[in-house]
């Protein structure tokens, strides 16, 4: 039987209670929520919890979720290869 | 209707499992009965195949020794060679998921391993250890070159307004298009993934395993609304999934589950209740506030639901949930090219005006990202923000 | 927000909480800090975590060696991990002139009691196993030297700051600073202070922040990005640095590879925004230097700004011709491994004390009498 948790980033399994502690130290910034749990910051960089956590900082705090920014999305929004950014043509590797 | 295809055999953990072309390794996987697919970071719960389209890591694996291989994304060829990454001594059997118990509620490893000092290095090791997954590359690989292209249109999305513009575009003889759409398995075209806006203008494209960047004229964003899960106590094990990942096993043959139990609601449910028709899975159970979830049953894999229903509470078997969270706008490309954003309700819409314009010149917007629902309103916004498009082409 | 203190800091990077920290262990805790952005917004989490005591002017190197004995206990002050991992800084020559630089800059440093080594190829190889070395004749390492999680660390000065009295106003930008009655009067977003004291810990603003009292702070905000990539088990215990293109990479504490480069051709200026020719310079890099990382993959990109001054070498001083008023800034890239320290000098300049570094070296008008020897160990 795995542990009752329930999980707001299952990259960096963070759970929900993780987040809840976050916001009741004073943390209601997406900004430092990032920064203090870990969600978003993970390989899937926020696609499964960045919509789900607003719910529950709106349950702790009242903020309304239309007020949460939105945090930087920045790309690459897939991971990318370093060899494919790095691949040449045999021509341009010549030229090089 | 089961995969008629020709069988692919490859090697999963060192044992041969056969697959049939048009499967990708998840649905081959699946067939197999596997569930564990990875072990999760600092718990080391088991997941499995979750939401079907990339956008998470529970189906992770190392695949012909690269590691980070999102399994269901990626389609089956003979003699791959499929191994699971976390997990000691494996992925099924892993001794470290001791750490689920011991931190039963949270893991702020932050604010833990601080004393006593000497044992920093040990601590870092275990953490280190325990966090990572897989080993780097087996070996070095071999990409297509980086290309540089440019085109007069790039379409971003081939959902259901991305396609009607794309028609409406192609009809008025604009040959100059490039569409991307990085679902796996659309008939027509391999998948194109858009991946970023950079400073320059410039739009990164993945096409198979090598990337372009590409300068458009103009651009069109039909990302579409992204499905989510739902954060139900246990909704992280194998056996819970997002409608996509049903829908690409069921368009596989296999059945995601003998008994499933929905949760939630929004527009995919009929179209789940169809496919899961289709393979002769039952609903045996259907709740639509996610939030009378007591939690998820189960330990390798999902074998129960326990829900409150009125003042009782209800306890069925079942080793399927699939989660009906909410559809979300896809605007992380649109804030990428610089584009404002409106808050539509509890979500983030892309700003668009009524010819489909952005703040940000030649960028345009249609369909679900703008925050339309209705698949009739979609339609006609594809149709007309590509005449828009057209009108504002500046001439032939 | 209250309308006085004693104390206001402008800023609530590594500088500023480094400071404020410092002030508090003196007895001083009626400050403020204003931060126009979220918490740290600006460098301060934005870096890769890089700490070395690897550089070629004393300035820095007195500052480095002190903050990495800090590093070592402020962890348990604050009860907080930051995963200081000493595994090292290997700095590589890929020419006869690098490595002759490397053996004059390790020389130096050795005369400050840091053992670094000049090293050969195959001892680079042994540190860095999985390298390609062909075109590498040697290089410098420093056991010592590693690499940090910055999050824990400003998040448990901050949690400490709060709890000792201290306010962190943030999304509080400072608009217009005058002066009355021995008071500075701070114009903010939101709301009015006035203090008696003042720290400018700008980081990128600096200047900015100068020039609000009259100052010229000729430190000016350069882009620099950085990337992380995907988690893998880990392979890479040093922070490897090239001299050539100031590429560097290493590993996090989840196993994500953390590096940048410093970047060829037109730079932008906007840490908002990313460019691909980063990514294409430093990939480059990467698969020549570990060919087997060919498959592995990048999973965000971001950027933020290096202070750089004129001379690479920290600003820490009072602002001349405004008393009461002190700036801390122009670390041109290396301001986080170096807080530690600043916070200590800062804190003994605002108390009126001798800090226990040389305070010449890093006046403001060293720029203006032309006498300053530049730091050439600027990465990334």
């Amino acid at each position: 039987m795995v542990v009752r948790k329930s999980f707001i980033c299952l990259c960096e399994d963070v759970t929900v209670e993780e987040l809840r502690s976050a916001i009741r130290r004073g943390y209601t910034d997406i900004e430092d929520l990032k920064r203090i749990t870990g969600i978003g910051t993970g390989p899937c960089q926020g696609k499964q919890c960045l919509h789900i956590y607003r719910e529950i900082l709106a349950e702790e705090t009242g903020i309304r979720i239309e007020d949460m920014p939105l945090t930087t999305l920045r790309p690459p929004i897939v991971p990318t290869s370093f060899g494919a950014w790095a691949s040449r043509d045999d021509d341009e590797e010549a030229d090089r | 209707m089961p995969l008629s295809g020709e069988p692919l055999d490859f090697t999963f953990n060192g044992r041969t499992v056969r697959g049939y072309k048009g499967d990708t390794i998840a649905t081959a996987l699946a067939r197999d009965g596997v569930k564990s697919f990875s072990r999760s970071m600092k718990f080391h719960r088991p997941r499995g195949l979750y939401c079907g389209s990339g956008r998470c890591i529970s189906c992770v694996m190392r695949v012909n020794g690269v590691p980070g291989v999102r399994t269901c994304g990626v389609p089956l060829e003979r003699g791959m060679v499929v191994q699971t990454e976390r997990g000691f001594p494996t992925t099924r059997f892993d001794l470290l998921s001791v750490f689920d118990s011991v931190f039963r509620r949270q893991f702020d490893y932050h604010s833990r391993f601080i004393r006593p000092t000497f044992m920093t290095p040990f601590y870092q090791y275990v953490v280190r250890h325990l966090a990572s997954s897989s080993r780097v590359p087996d070996s070095s690989g071999a990409f297509p070159a980086l290309e540089r292209k440019s085109c007069e249109v790039l379409i971003i999305g081939r959902g259901i307004s991305g396609s009607v513009a794309q028609a409406r575009i192609q009809k008025a003889g604009v040959r100059s298009l490039i569409i991307a759409d990085r679902q796996v398995g659309n008939v027509s075209a391999p998948p194109s993934t858009v991946f970023g806006f950079y400073e320059s203008g410039e739009v990164g494209l993945q096409v198979g395993s090598g990337l372009q960047l590409v300068k458009a004229r103009s651009i069109l964003l039909a990302t579409g609304r992204e499905e989510t899960g739902l954060s139900i106590v246990n909704g992280d094990i194998p056996g819970n999934m997002l409608p996509e990942a049903v829908h690409q096993l069921t368009s596989r043959g296999v059945s995601p589950g003998a008994r499933a139990v929905l949760v939630g609601t929004n527009e995919l449910r009929d179209r789940v209740r169809r496919q899961l028709e289709a393979v002769r899975s039952s609903i045996v159970a259907e709740v639509q506030d996610a939030s009378s979830v007591v939690q998820v049953l189960g330990g390798r894999a999902v074998r129960g639901i326990e829900y409150s229903e009125g003042r009782t509470s209800k306890t069925v078997r079942c080793d399927l949930v699939i989660q009906l969270g909410p559809l979300v706008p896809a605007v992380e490309l649109a804030q990428q090219a610089g584009c404002e954003l409106r808050s539509s309700g509890s979500f983030w819409t892309v700003r668009v005006d009524a010819g489909g314009r952005t703040n940000v010149p030649g960028v345009y917007a249609c369909g679900g990202v703008t925050g339309l629902i209705r698949e009739d309103e979609r339609i006609s916004s594809g149709e007309a923000v590509a005449l828009s498009m057209l009108r504002n082409r500046g001439g032939p | 927000m209250r309308d006085h203190a004693q104390v206001a800091i402008i800023g609530s990077g590594v500088t500023g909480l480094s400071t404020a920290y410092s002030l508090v262990n003196k007895g001083l805790n009626d400050i403020v800090i204003l931060e126009k952005g979220h918490l740290a917004s600006g460098a301060s989490t934005r870096n890769g975590g890089g700490v070395r005591a690897q550089f070629t002017t004393e300035e820095n190197i007195l500052l480095a060696k002190w903050s990495i004995q800090r590093f070592r206990q402020l962890g348990l002050e604050l009860k907080v991990n930051f995963w200081f991992r000493q595994g090292g800084y290997l700095f590589v020559a890929e020419s006869e002139q690098e490595l002759v630089s490397l053996r004059n800059a390790a020389e130096f440093q050795r005369r400050f009691g840091l053992g670094t080594k000049v090293i050969d190829c195959d001892r680079v190889q042994e540190i860095v196993p999985c390298m390609d070395c062909s075109g590498i004749i040697g290089g410098s390492y420093r056991r010592g030297d590693g690499i940090l999680f910055p999050f824990p660390l400003l998040i448990g000065y901050a949690d400490f700051l709060r709890s000792h009295g201290t306010d962190i106003e943030t999304h509080c930008e400072v608009k217009h600073i005058a002066q009355a009655n021995g008071e500075f009067v701070l114009e903010t977003s939101r709301g009015e202070l006035r203090v008696e004291k003042l720290v400018n810990a700008g980081g990128g603003w600096s200047s900015g922040v100068g020039r609000m009292l009259g100052v010229n702070i000729p430190t000016r905000p350069v882009r620099h990005q950085i990337m992380a990539g995907e988690p893998l088990a880990p392979f890479l215990k040093p922070m490897v640095v090239t001299l050539r293109d100031g590429f560097y990479m290493s590993q996090g504490p989840r196993g994500e590879l953390i590096g940048g480069i410093n970047e060829s051709g037109s730079r932008g200026s906007d840490p908002g925004k990313s460019s691909a020719a980063f990514c294409e310079q430093f990939s480059s890099r990467v698969v020549s230097l570990f060919p087997m990382l060919s498959s592995a993959r990048m999973m965000r990109q971001w950027a933020g700004f290096y202070d750089m001054s004129p001379d690479a070498n920290p600003v820490l001083d009072r602002m001349p011709g405004v008393e009461d008023a002190f700036v801390a800034c122009g670390y041109s890239g290396h301001g986080f491994m170096i807080s530690p320290a600043v916070g200590e000098f800062m804190s003994c300049l605002v108390t009126g004390k001798k800090p226990p570094f040389p305070t010449e070296p890093y006046r403001l008008s060293r720029f203006e009498e032309g006498n300053t020897k530049s730091e050439s160990l600027v990465i990334g």
